[in-house]
Parts: C-alpha cells; structure tokens; sequence
C-alpha cells in the first residue's frame, strides 16, 4: 500500500477506535452505566467464551456458533420466499394491467403496516417455533422487493420492446430475456432492502416468538442481566447483516457488469 | 466502395417529381407484384373532433426491390408515423399497407427497424447476444445461430468487438450492431428511423459509406427517413420529400448520380438545391 493508503486506512479506523478507548475508559476507569455496561474487554473475553467454549461453565459457553447457524438459515428461508414471491408478483403487477388491479389495492394496503404488529397472527398461525420466524421475515422483506419489483418492470424502455417484438420474441422469451434483465437493478435495491430488514425481523421474530436463536440468546441474556453477552450477540448481528450485504452486493456487480461497464 | 449497388431503375432521365402510380384493385391483393412495398392511401388521425390531428392524409407509395428509398421532411412531418405503420408497431386509420404481398397487421422479423437511438439495444446483452436476439426468439439451431452470427459479424466489420457490451462502443458501432441484428434475421425490407442522427459529421458520413455497402451486399430493400438533406441524397435510389400538418408527400426526386457520391460535386449541389427548395 501507498503512503496514501495508509493515511486513509487511519483516518477510517480513527472514529472506532476512540469509541472504544473511550468506552473502555467511561466504564472502566470512571464506572459509568452502574454496573450494567460491560467494558469492550469484557465483551471480547464473553465472546471467546461464548464461540469457543475454553472448557467454562458459563451457560452461554461454546453456544454461539449454534444460534448463527439457526439464526442465519431463517434469515435466508425467510429472505428466499419473498424474493420469489416479491419477483414474479412484481413483474406480472409491474407488466400487466389487470393483475395491478387486483394486486396493487392490497400491496398498498398491507405496505404501511409495520411487520412487528404481525407478531401475534404469526403466533396464533405458526405458533412458537421457527416457522413464526421465517414467515415474520418473508412478510416484512416481501415489500421491499415487490415494491422496486413493479418499478422496474414499469419503466421497460419502450424501444426495447419494440425491439423485442419486431425480432420476433413472444411474451415468455420478452418477459425471461428482456423484462426480467430490464428490471434487474431495480430489482436488486429491493432485494438489498428486503435482506436489510430480513436481520431485523428475524431478531424481533426470536425475542418474542421462537426459543432459540440470537435474537432469543440476546433477550434471554436480559433476564440474567448479562449485558456482556447481549453486547457480543449485537456484534454478531451486525456482522452477519454486513456479511449478507457485502455477498449480495457482490452478487449485484457481477450480475450488473453490462450496466456499469465502461470503456475497457 | 459502394458503386456496385444494383439499381433496378432504367438509367434515363425520368421525370424527378412523378404522379401516383397504379398498385392495385379495390380489394384484392396488390396488381404490381413487383413492388416489394405498396401503401395506398394511407391516412393516420390521432385523436377525434376538434383536436384530431392528421400525421399522415393519403400517402401512396410503392417501393421495388432492393431499392435504396430516402424520406427527407421536417420534424413532425409525419414521416416516422409512416415508418412505424410499415413496422407494424402503429396502425393505420384508413389506407393499406402490403409488404411482399402480405399486409402489414404487426411487428415482423421480416421488417428490420433501426431506431434513431442506439440505446434500443439490449445493454444486457453483448454485442453477439444482442445479434442473436431473433434467431434465439425463432428457436433457431446452435449451428445457424453461430454461423449467422459470425456472417453478420463480419458484414458490419465488428467481429473483434462481438464480445463487447454497447455501452463499450462508439455511437456509430452501436448502430452497426443495431443494422447487423436485423440483418441477420431473414429481413426483406430494412426501416432505418434517422439511425445517424445523433452521430457527429465525421462518423456520419462515414457510417453512411458503410450503409451502402452493407445494404447492397445484403440485398436489403430500404426506407431511410432523415431530415439531413445531404444524406438523403447521397444515400438514395429515389428522394421522397414530405410535408407536415398533413403529412404527405410532396414531391419525389430520382437520384441518377453514380456511386459513390461525391456531395461536393456540381450535380449533387443542383440536387441539394431543388430539395432545399421544395422543402420550403
């Protein structure tokens, strides 16, 4: 790396890294939050504990890689369902009058109504247990990616399908090799919306509706007043969403290579 | 480059600005079968009443094969409401319209267009892909699609850029991708909608070469609607001058110059100057 790019590597680190000093200093040093806010050490040493085990006692110990496992398979249940579901209902909505018409009034009814206030319909439908989960997850990123779904199946350029009809294509090729491609990055927002409040939902889903997983671990650590673990599970969480985000903007560029090309 | 185009005209001096000719009975299929197009009194009303407007009032016109056809008008002469009723992409409110002896009633592989903007292509798609749109749409064999394509390819001049996506290439590369997607489909007529309009000077005339050539090796019939008057005359068998508000047409010129073209020649110059003038 360049001079350069060091100095920029420093100037990104520098605001984390005093929020921790700080952070260890406030409570360390000074005692601030009254016993409840553990030091960002005592986080690190709850972590090691909780992913690795080390032989502890603890409850918590060697049980983390458990609850990511369980934690990010209904993410990704959930997450999948409405990508299917958000996509094709997006393009026939987005592509056809009359299935607007039927489908628009209802998606723009239930869009506003936040997904937590689903919480005991999913209870009384799915029960406790992880279907309540998946499905609480599927509901709320279901929106965000039929929502930009319909946007880009609406704004098709007219050119393109006029060319698509005068070299011949009959509406499945249309709607596979040019609609579906048309909306692609539209499409994507909606999905990195959508996985965006997956992590959300999936959290809000286990504290009050599964026995298990991280977003259960972090509620749980409350009732035994261990805010070390609660800070280690918030961790996870943002690394996970960060991760998920990182793969699928990854998974965007490569499938968005022709819209960002340039000369090369 | 391009003096081998075949000109299916008798080379004599014929009346420039010439009446409507015969093209058919009433209702049968077109009398001049030699006629690769045949419009008879097309008419195009948008809207009703008290605000209609008259885009086209009984045009008629007959095109023959192969021939090079220029229509040269002003903006919103109605001359590309013409070209997208012969497309078959808009219909017309009275009059025929009869491409090979069928009539016109939608969009067709076998009626190429090639829009004013290079962005009707599919920017998803590489140069290659774009070419093979149709023929993948037809269902044709692998094998065809290939050879076709590596054919087309080598017609337009754009076989090292086939794994290119459009927005790689120049304005003027887009448009040849854009004639080599519809060339490569069994085209009988070719619609050019002012495909250079947004080029600059120099790679429009260079891309007006290369049309020539291109249209003459391919055998297409072609209809090339411009308001550019020197390439309307360098690039056509016969000149077609329309005028608007209703849009018809006006006069017709039959240009006799040999090719290729010299548009700073004395007898390009009397050409330029009798279009000029009828354009008003």
């Amino acid at each position: 790396m360049r001079t350069s790019d060091w100095m920029r590597l420093a100037r990104r680190l520098a605001v984390p890294a005093v929020t921790v000093v700080l952070w260890q200093v406030l409570v360390g040093v000074f005692g601030w939050g009254g016993g409840f806010v553990p030091t960002p050490i005592a986080v690190v040493e709850t972590a090691g504990v909780w992913i690795f085990g080390f032989g502890s006692s603890d409850r918590y110990a060697g049980t983390w890689l458990n609850a990511v496992i369980t934690s990010s398979q209904r993410v990704f249940g959930g997450f999948l369902v409405a990508s299917a579901v958000g996509i094709v209902l997006g393009m026939l909505v987005g592509r056809s009058k009359i299935v607007a018409d039927y489908l628009d009034p209802i998606i723009q009814l239930l869009r506003p109504v936040p997904v937590s206030a689903w919480v005991p319909f999913s209870l009384v439908f799915f029960g406790i247990g992880p279907a309540s989960a998946v499905f609480l997850v599927a509901l709320g990123a279901f929106f965000p990616v039929v929502m930009n779904t319909i946007s880009g199946a609406r704004h098709v350029s007219e050119l393109h399908l006029r060319s698509a009809r005068m070299l011949g294509a009959q509406p499945w090729f249309a709607a596979m090799r040019v609609f579906l491609p048309s909306s692609l990055p539209s499409i994507l927002v909606g999905l990195r919306l959508g996985l965006g409040l997956s992590w959300v939902l999936l959290i809000v889903a286990e504290m009050v509706a599964v026995k298990s997983g991280l977003g259960y671990e972090l509620w749980n650590a409350y009732y035994y007043a261990r805010m070390d673990v609660i800070v280690a599970a918030m961790v996870t969480i943002g690394m996970l969403g960060f991760l998920s985000d990182a793969a699928l903007v990854a998974l965007s560029s490569r499938l968005l290579v022709w819209h960002e090309a340039t000369d090369q | 480059m391009a003096s081998e185009l075949p000109s299916v005209h008798a080379p004599v001096a014929a009346a420039p600005v010439r009446g409507q000719r015969p093209a058919s009975s009433e209702n049968g299929p077109p009398l001049a079968a030699t006629d690769l197009v045949v419009i008879e009194n097309l008419c195009r009303t948008y809207g009703a009443g008290t605000t209609a407007v008259r885009a086209l009032a009984g045009v008629t016109l007959n095109i023959r094969p192969r021939e090079f056809v220029t229509i040269l008008g002003p903006s919103g002469c109605g001359k590309s409401t013409l070209l997208n009723i012969l497309a078959g992409f808009d219909a017309p409110t009275s009059g025929r319209v009869f491409v090979g002896g069928e009539r016109v009633t939608g969009p067709s592989p076998a009626r190429g267009v090639v829009f004013q903007d290079s962005a009707a292509l599919f920017p998803w798609l590489t140069v290659a892909r774009n070419i093979q749109f149709g023929l993948r749409a037809g269902g044709r064999s692998a094998e065809e699609i290939r050879e076709r394509t590596s054919k087309v390819l080598k017609l337009v001049g754009l076989r090292e850029f086939s794994d290119k996506f459009p927005k790689q290439l120049s304005g003027g590369m887009r448009q040849l991708v854009a004639i080599a997607r519809v060339l490569v489909m069994d085209v009988q007529l070719l619609l050019l909608d002012e495909p250079f309009a947004a080029l600059d000077a120099i790679s429009r005339q260079h891309m007006q070469e290369q049309l020539i050539d291109i249209c003459s090796k391919a055998g297409t019939t072609n209809l090339f609607i411009t308001h550019n008057v020197d390439e309307a005359i360098y690039l056509g068998d016969r000149l077609l001058v329309m005028s608007g508000r209703p849009g018809s047409i006006k006069a017709e010129i039959e240009i006799l110059l040999p090719r290729p073209r010299n548009i700073a020649s004395i007898d390009f110059n009397a050409l330029r100057g009798k279009a000029l003038s009828l354009l008003g």
